[in-house]
């Protein structure tokens, strides 16, 4: 049990956090209303109910109903499903690729650090969206596509966090005492410096959820993310940019909205309570 | 000085060919080539094999890389697939709009985050911290477009205060005032996740320098508080912020495309959007090398400044 003091200690600051508990409690409630809600309810994102458009909130329909008479509570429901997925497995897929190259770039002192960190400036210095916009394109607007192109483009962060702190902890005595009792250089890194530079990669990991969520929000507000009649919260929103719908019937834009600014709000919080737990140093 | 300078322009160089290299790939991944919008029924084989000669196709992709960099290098990007017109030219119309806008955006960005960032370090945990935290924490959790959407929806379409979009009321007049009127909805609509951003980050930074020993120092020398704070420990903490301006640079210009899109800004952003629907594929190339030239200028010009602001690094 030793080694769970840290751990222990962690998960009391979190709790502490009260701001970022709450908003942990709202996500996971909101998740777990995402997933189990269409195995409860009888919910249909995609049936246009006949003479039943542009309806107000009401008894039959909770949210009220679409251009073409769509349940909007069910698709702001799914809507959850399609834009949280992207968000974690985009940003999955770049954890996957910075935290690996951190490591290699914070552990050789040679060549291959210099190309690596030249190639994070070269992504960094693009503008996200612009080239999102590109790639979406080329590879054609889908969900999928969508969770590949962030996943891809937004590695940098982690690589040059885990780079950074790779630097401090191989100086660390135990990393030594590994070297000279003949670990190999993968067993340094796998075993020895990795472990202890972890703790921010999971800071970033919950930013870049959200910053996944507002870019796939809002290349599909422009038309260029997941397609109709898919929803997501980015295209309902989309509905809006109809004149007489942001005028008249603000149902079909505003809840969508307000629940993607509460998740993304509440995400960062988590990270930012993350950020305390795993970081002593920080007074809450 | 200047050998700080001449390090940090070539440090551009690998940068820019980099950019270049990947945004000419992209393109090349697309599917279908450029010659098939230009085929017609009437052509044969031949003449098809003609154009794609003529065009540079039948080369391998490296040397029309080349080539396409040198003409880049020239100034010449081609012609739009959608309005014949050269890429130059329409990209050309586009810019001045966007600087309009992104620079003020950038401007009131800084000064509000920084201001209330100062504000808030200064009086910790008061009612002006947590507002500040407030703010920066929906700044940067609201989706710009949002944001313009809900301030259309109160202020253009309630009120009836603002125009709902566009530069300019009559397409022939151009009075400073109605630029103004024009701009107010985009620009806030754009600045609230920057100066969110700002806000924090001048916060932490307030908040580190004044634990440094030279504040205790002036402190203790019996200056006044605001020569204490803006004179000593605001330089300071000056710092990081003017590497996050630069390092905000492209999130401000995607913020941009969509915003543009929303207010009928008739920038680059707009026809950023307008090129992707229809593939027009040298005029996205084109504005994506004008961005990206524009960002490494602008980080150049940051990095300056820093080493104008902390005399260490110079060396």
């Amino acid at each position: 049990m030793k080694k769970n003091v840290f751990l222990r200690d962690a998960v009391g600051r979190f709790v502490r956090h009260r701001v970022a508990m709450v908003s942990l409690i709202i996500l996971v409630l909101e998740i777990l209303s995402i997933l189990l809600l269409p195995l409860i309810l009888d919910l249909d994102p995609f049936t246009s109910y006949p003479g039943q458009f542009n309806q107000a909130p009401g008894n039959r329909f909770l949210f009220g109903t679409d251009a073409v008479g769509r349940d909007i509570f069910s698709r702001i429901i799914y809507g959850g499903r399609v834009s949280l997925s992207v968000g974690f497995i985009a940003a999955s897929i770049s954890a996957l690729i910075g935290v690996p190259l951190g490591l290699i770039a914070g552990f050789y002192d040679n060549g291959v650090r210099g190309v690596i960190m030249r190639i994070v400036d070269i992504f960094m210095s693009f503008p996200a969206l612009v080239i999102q916009m590109v790639l979406v394109t080329v590879l054609g607007a889908s969900a999928r596509s969508l969770m590949l192109v962030l996943g891809f483009l937004g590695w940098t962060g982690y690589t040059r966090l885990v780079y950074s702190k790779v630097l401090s902890v191989k100086q660390e005595v135990y990393v030594e005492a590994a070297r000279s009792t003949g670990a190999t250089n993968l067993t340094q890194m796998v075993r020895y410096i990795l472990p202890n530079a972890m703790a921010p990669v999971f800071v970033t990991f919950s930013f870049a959820v959200a910053g996944n969520i507002l870019a796939e929000s809002g290349l599909s507000f422009l038309g260029l993310g997941v397609q109709l009649p898919t929803p997501t919260w980015g295209n309902m929103i989309r509905d809006a940019q109809t004149l007489s719908t942001l005028m008249y019937r603000p149902w079909m834009w505003i809840p969508a909205g307000v629940v993607l600014v509460a998740t993304v709000v509440c995400i960062n919080f988590v990270g930012d309570g993350l950020r305390a737990a795993l970081d002593p140093k920080i007074k809450i | 000085m200047s050998k700080y300078i001449i390090k940090r322009i070539l440090v551009m160089i690998p940068v820019f060919f980099g950019m270049t290299a990947l945004v000419f790939f992209l393109s090349n991944m697309t599917p279908g080539s450029p010659v098939d919008a230009m085929i017609t029924p009437e052509m044969s084989v031949e003449d098809v094999e003609v154009l794609r000669h003529r065009m540079g196709l039948d080369q391998p992709v490296y040397v029309q890389y080349v080539k396409w960099l040198g003409r880049m290098l020239e100034g010449n990007l081609g012609n739009s697939y959608r309005t014949s017109n050269p890429v130059i030219k329409d990209i050309g119309e586009r810019v001045v709009p966007t600087l309009i806008l992104t620079l003020t955006v950038l401007a009131v960005g800084v000064v509000v985050g920084v201001t209330l960032g100062v504000l808030a370090a200064c009086r910790p945990y008061s009612i002006w911290d947590t507002l500040a935290s407030g703010l920066s924490f929906v700044g940067s959790g609201m989706p710009g477009f949002f944001i313009a959407l809900l301030l259309v929806y109160c202020f253009s379409v309630k009120l009836g205060w603002l125009p709902t979009g566009g530069m300019y009321s009559n397409a022939g007049t151009r009075a400073f005032g109605d630029l103004a009127r024009h701009m107010v909805l985009p620009t806030i609509s754009m600045a609230m996740a920057s100066a969110g951003n700002y806000i924090r980050q001048t916060r932490s930074a307030m908040l580190e320098v004044m634990g440094e020993e030279y504040v205790k120092m002036a402190r203790a020398k019996g200056m006044r508080e605001p020569v204490v704070l803006y004179v000593h420990a605001l330089r300071n903490a000056l710092l990081p912020i003017v590497t996050s301006i630069g390092m905000s640079v492209p999130g401000l210009v995607g913020g941009a495309v969509i915003i543009e899109q929303i207010f009928g800004w008739p920038g680059m952003g707009t026809l950023m959007v307008l090129s992707v629907t229809y593939r027009d594929y040298p005029v996205i190339m084109g504005i994506t090398m004008y961005i990206t030239i524009a960002v490494l200028f602008t980080n150049l010009v940051m990095d300056l400044l820093y080493a104008v602001l902390d005399p260490r690094i110079r060396n």
